[in-house]
């Protein structure tokens, strides 16, 4: 598939075509610093004097760059996609080969960095249980009642603290949460979900 | 198939095709492995790794199925411990399943000897939540206060100190609780240790 580069989005690319190679391939690796540290006003600063161009316009080809690399890393476009989409540039074929190895290259970095920006839920770190049973109670003794408790441990991302949940259940209710999980393990092998497996492989 | 070592259930598929990966190691390897999945159990660290690797090196191990034997030891001894399995059943258990005799031998010979040890262990893994760790107590006699002239009642005040198990952190909780109110919080705890100690015997 191909990219199409809306009209703001070309005006501040063109400026690369009238710089040297060496300049653009400054650009190039500025932006994959913008697009993993964030943006560095000292560099626009040192570049925008060397170049006697305004600070802001430096600004906003970085952005350009940048979006143009984060776009067609999301799409994994392959060598002749992201020719065609900057075609309408019309860049010497120079310039062009030097944006695209640069974009192979890095595709793999700019993809995990965008994985980050995903919403992260909880997830499963361990389960302990223990088997009470209750047989007096401040208003009622002489009684019998099984309780499960449980004490489900979570974590968020890698390395982030365990967030601990104290849960208690009578055995009837675990019996059920069993059955239903289990009835939601064998949905994987229905017809339907097969499918769907055999595709994504 | 049930066994007594998976506590009345049938044994786990994954295990059943382990014991053939276990079979291609020798005996003594086999027992030097038990023995160092027990240690992990008692040191509560993560497995030697290293010393793993030296013991399966002659055998052509990948590292899944270094991984493999481990969770297959780790899950006989967990299980046969949680269970309190007695080693001649063990051995004749994991027979049934197609180890060879001597292997079974090795491995019912180390869970014999560190078998009661490790029952030790785990009952004081058993889940635990957050317990009385101290009660501080202060008897006072209130004589007089701003809105009456004479009180002269009275008044308890307490410290409980309760310790989670899980961070370590101890949190203190003071009070202060009227003679009368103390009187029925202590009929109340009174019921209850003569309950506790009815269990016991």
């Amino acid at each position: 598939m191909i990219i199409d580069l809306d009209i703001s989005h070309k005006q501040d690319l063109v400026f690369l075509r009238s710089q040297p190679l060496e300049v653009v391939n400054e650009f190039c690796k500025i932006a994959l610093e913008f697009i993993k540290k964030g943006s560095n006003k000292k560099l626009y600063i040192a570049a925008s004097q060397k170049l006697q161009v305004s600070p802001d316009k430096i600004e906003s080809v970085i952005n350009a760059i940048s979006y143009l690399f984060t776009e067609c890393s999301r799409f994994m476009l392959n060598e002749n996609d992201f020719n065609d989409s900057i075609s309408s540039l019309k860049y010497e074929d120079e310039l062009t080969e030097s944006l695209r190895n640069y974009y192979l290259e890095y595709r793999k970095d700019i993809r995990n960095v965008l994985q980050e920006f995903y919403p992260q839920f909880d997830h499963y770190s361990n389960l302990e249980w223990r088997l009470d049973v209750q047989i007096a109670n401040r208003s009622l003794s002489d009684t019998v009642n099984p309780i499960y408790l449980l004490k489900l441990l979570t974590k968020n991302g890698g390395s982030s603290a365990l967030k601990e949940q104290i849960l208690q259940t009578d055995p009837n209710n675990l019996k059920h949460l069993c059955n239903e999980l289990e009835s939601a393990l064998l949905e994987i092998r229905s017809y339907e979900n097969r499918i769907i497996m055999r595709n994504i492989k | 198939m049930k066994f007594k070592f998976c506590g009345d259930l049938d044994a786990p598929d994954w295990l059943l095709r382990e014991i053939n990966t276990l079979s291609k190691i020798t005996n003594i390897r086999v027992k030097l492995l038990t023995v160092q999945v027990i240690n992990s159990f008692e040191s509560k660290e993560n497995i030697d790794f290293e010393k793993i690797e030296k013991l399966t090196k002659d055998a052509g191990f990948v590292l899944s199925d270094i991984k493999a034997t481990i969770a297959a030891l780790h899950f006989i001894i967990f299980n046969s411990v949680k269970n309190d399995v007695d080693d001649g059943n063990l051995s004749t258990e994991l027979q049934q399943l197609g180890l060879p005799k001597e292997h079974c031998d090795s491995i019912s010979r180390a869970f014999r000897e560190n078998k009661e040890k490790l029952r030790t262990i785990f009952h004081s893994n058993t889940l635990k939540f957050p317990y009385l760790d101290t009660l501080d107590w202060r008897v006072d006699f209130l004589l007089s206060s701003n809105t009456v002239e004479e009180v002269n009642s009275p008044n308890i005040q307490l410290n409980l100190k309760v310790k989670n198990p899980s961070t370590g952190e101890v949190s203190q909780h003071p009070f202060e609780i009227s003679a009368k109110k103390f009187n029925v919080l202590y009929y109340e705890l009174k019921q209850c240790k003569q309950l506790m100690e009815s269990q016991n015997n």
